[in-house]
């Protein structure tokens, strides 16, 4: 049983017949699940029909920070946030830092499990076991920053900590996010979940204090931790001053960077302009999520032309990709505007800017015309249409409305062959990097359980060239069915079930990352693993959310990669020539079920799932 | 032989901020590069590009030849050749 760490409860909220309970966490559960990603799938697998309508009342909006959250751990401020997802049908977690995640433990609960649907706008206001329903009608169509401080302001507490939709997750957009103060949970459309449950926002308090299970050990583990953060020559010297937007310079340096709608990588190459030194001169300090030392989220100030004020805090890697390479812009102060833009009408960056850039394409090849962009020039690189066209994306209006799907659902409705322009697997849109030149990342891609999800399996071994567990060469293809399981494992286990910041893991406790987490563990919880059971732990959430996926309808042919990526190589740079062909790919895909003791179908066997203690789920499947 | 020196962030500006092109004698290494680089740029560059001490779990520097680390060639004894286009850098991971 855990003596720490664990608040010990599950609150239960039942929006449609307004009523909640709470629950006990059991203590098998927090073994074998630790907490955040792992205890969010367990409720999603348990509790949520897999073939359910993922905007339909039976689907559940389950929020789950972890065991260290709350604690002094430094850098552990984070929780998942799962549903079927709208954008994908299969699971759809997804994680986010910032201040909410420890107020959720301080007010009690290690999960909260939203079910049903208000029969109005609502917000719940939680504080100390006490849930209460409260009208949010003149909070609908409010921003997410607008949301927060109205709140604020009605329940007379400026230190509430809030989980909110803006208009795209009210308008039930499937690339909608969840916002808590400037940070998101973006990806998989779960603002769209909230919103179809006309739930405005979740707004929480609490004075509780994590109980610690054992000090000496505790305090050895995290003093290790922060010595490896204080010997790490890139955490606080460089990523502390930069954040992730220098990934923009290294990714461009690989030849990975994807542009125009990933038909540019190589070609257009705007690091002088947008990459992490570039953007500098538009900094205005930096911020940190609860108790991080390091504090890599950078706040920047558009400083010129028609987006001269805007301010945000970001934008990190991904959004410059997003509102930057991959939509063929090169203005900085378009892509701080339109960061800010998006987190303000609750819509993912990254979703968002592939989606704008996929309508670009097609504009371009005269699949969409100037009449049903609206007047638009869709041209690459013309950030006032791209601004323009993300506003209309957060309000649904024209062409927008149709976007505020996603880029497959936006294809699948425009058609006239636009479906081989869009760049998404299992209907998420693809993150920055071109996998065409790091081929375990790209197999990551095809199938990690959430779909196009790069923090899933995160190939650092390619893209940073951290020889941990051993040298990977980015461009073979040996090997990349095992490694992809390894990170998938690693990073489900380490950092979004416990939960740490993932950064921590790369770039000071990568030589004894999993170690790291059993001592911690230990410390905080009293629960003991080895480091090998820690890895597990990691295995055992991928295997059962496959299950779910598989329940769900999915199969080995959804493992894939958009057609560009198998057929076109990457036309120019340093990793010029490159691409997955579907032979390649199918070799991958072999390894890595062999790897993970599943069928070639990509279904595991009894016999893995009952090694990993998910026979409930070898039954489930009939096998 | 010529080779081409890319490199990003504080190396590229201990080398003076721009891309460079190396004269260097046939059959020479990645190591006689790194000493050819520390002695043309800022003595900084010293520090970072000399070997590591000890064979600590990750080593800071990264270079690329050709778009493929020099951990899955043949490490610093990697021999050149007319024309490599070498990429050297000290990485931020985060994504
Ligand atoms: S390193 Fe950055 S993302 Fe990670 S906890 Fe600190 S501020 Fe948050």
């Amino acid at each position: 049983m855990y003596k720490g760490g664990y608040t010990g409860k599950v609150l239960r909220v039942d929006l449609t017949s307004k009523t909640y309970k709470e629950e006990p966490l059991p203590a098998d559960v927090a073994q074998d699940f630790i907490g955040g990603a792992g205890l969010t799938v367990k409720y999603l697998y348990d509790e949520v029909p897999a073939d359910c309508d993922p905007l339909g009342p039976e689907n559940k909006l389950i929020y789950a920070p972890g065991p260290f959250t709350g604690t002094t751990i430094p850098c552990a401020s984070r929780m998942a946030i799962n549903a079927k997802s709208p954008a994908t049908g299969a699971v759809g977690v997804a994680t986010t830092g910032g201040h909410f995640p420890v107020e959720m433990k301080r007010a009690g609960y290690d999960v909260i499990i939203i079910e049903g649907k208000a029969d109005k706008p609502t917000y719940l206001w939680i504080k100390n076991g006490e849930v209460k329903f409260r009208d949010a009608t003149d909070l609908w169509g409010l921003t997410t920053s607008d949301t927060q401080q109205v709140i604020k302001d009605e329940l007379h507490d400026q230190n509430i900590r809030i989980s909110c939709i803006g208009p795209a997750g009210e308008k039930l957009s499937r690339i909608a996010c969840i916002v808590n103060e400037r940070r998101v949970a973006g990806r998989k459309g779960l603002g769209a979940v909230m919103g179809s449950k006309n739930l405005k926002a979740i707004a929480l308090r609490g004075d509780q204090q994590m109980t610690i299970a054992d000090k000496e050990k505790y305090d050895a583990a995290r003093k290790r931790m922060l010595e490896g953060m204080r010997k790490s020559p890139i955490l606080y010297p460089e990523f502390s001053r930069y954040g992730t937007s220098t990934t923009l310079d290294l990714t461009q340096a690989l030849g990975i960077y994807p542009a125009k709608n990933w038909t540019a990588t190589g070609v257009f190459t705007p690091a002088d302009k947008i990459g992490g030194y570039a953007i500098e001169s538009r900094g205005m300090g930096k911020t940190a999520c609860a108790t991080c030392p390091v504090g890599c989220s950078q706040l920047r100030l558009a400083k010129e032309g028609p987006y001269m004020g805007f301010f945000t805090e970001g934008p990190e890697y991904e959004t410059l990709y997003a509102f930057g390479g991959v939509t063929g812009v090169d203005n900085p102060d378009a892509i701080i505007a339109c960061d800010r833009l998006a987190d303000e009408l609750g819509l993912d960056t990254m979703s968002a800017g592939v989606t704008i850039a996929f309508a670009m394409e097609c504009f371009e090849r005269g699949i969409l015309t100037l009449e049903e962009t609206g007047g638009l020039d869709l041209h690459f690189g013309n950030d006032v249409a791209m601004t323009k066209l993300l506003h209309m994306m957060g309000e649904r209006q024209g062409l927008g409305d149709i976007l505020a799907e996603g880029v497959k659902r936006a294809a699948e409705k425009i058609g006239r062959g636009s479906e081989k322009y869009a760049m998404h697997v299992k209907g998420l849109e693809l993150p920055a990097y071109d996998v065409r030149g790091a081929k375990a990342h790209g197999l990551n891609y095809a199938t990690a359980f959430t779909g196009a999800d790069h923090n899933k399996g995160y190939a650092f071994q390619e893209i940073f060239g951290i020889p941990i567990p051993k040298p990977i060469d980015r461009l073979s293809y040996e090997g990349k069915g095992w490694l992809c399981k390894w990170n998938q494992d690693a990073r489900t286990a380490l950092a979004d079930s416990p939960t740490m910041c993932v950064f921590l893991m790369d770039m000071a406790v990568a030589d004894f990352m999993f170690e790291n987490t059993a001592n911690l563990m230990a410390g905080a919880t009293g629960l003991s693993y080895t480091p090998e059971e820690v890895h597990q732990v990691g295995e055992r959430i991928n295997n059962l959310a496959r299950v779910f996926n598989i329940k769900a309808g999915f199969t080995r042919a959804d493992d894939d990669l958009p057609e560009r990526l198998k057929t076109e190589p990457i036309p120019d740079g340093p990793s010029k020539g490159e691409l997955i062909s579907q032979a390649d790919l199918d070799a991958m895909l072999d390894e890595y079920y062999d790897a993970r003791g599943w069928t070639r179908e990509g279904v595991p066997t009894r016999a893995k799932l009952e090694e990993l203690r998910l026979g409930y789920a070898a039954d489930a499947l009939g096998i | 032989m010529k080779v081409k020196v890319r490199s990003i962030a504080l190396i590229k500006s201990l080398l003076g901020g721009s891309d460079l092109e190396v004269d260097l004698p046939e059959g020479a290494t990645v190591d006689d590069l790194m000493a050819r680089l520390t002695a043309i740029g800022d003595p900084a560059l010293a520090s970072h590009l000399a070997p590591p001490q000890e064979e600590s779990a990750h080593a800071p520097l990264r270079i690329l030849i050709n778009g493929r680390d020099i951990t899955v060639l043949d490490g610093r004894r990697t021999v050149l050749a007319d024309g490599d286009d070498v990429l050297v850098f000290i990485p931020i991971a985060g994504g």
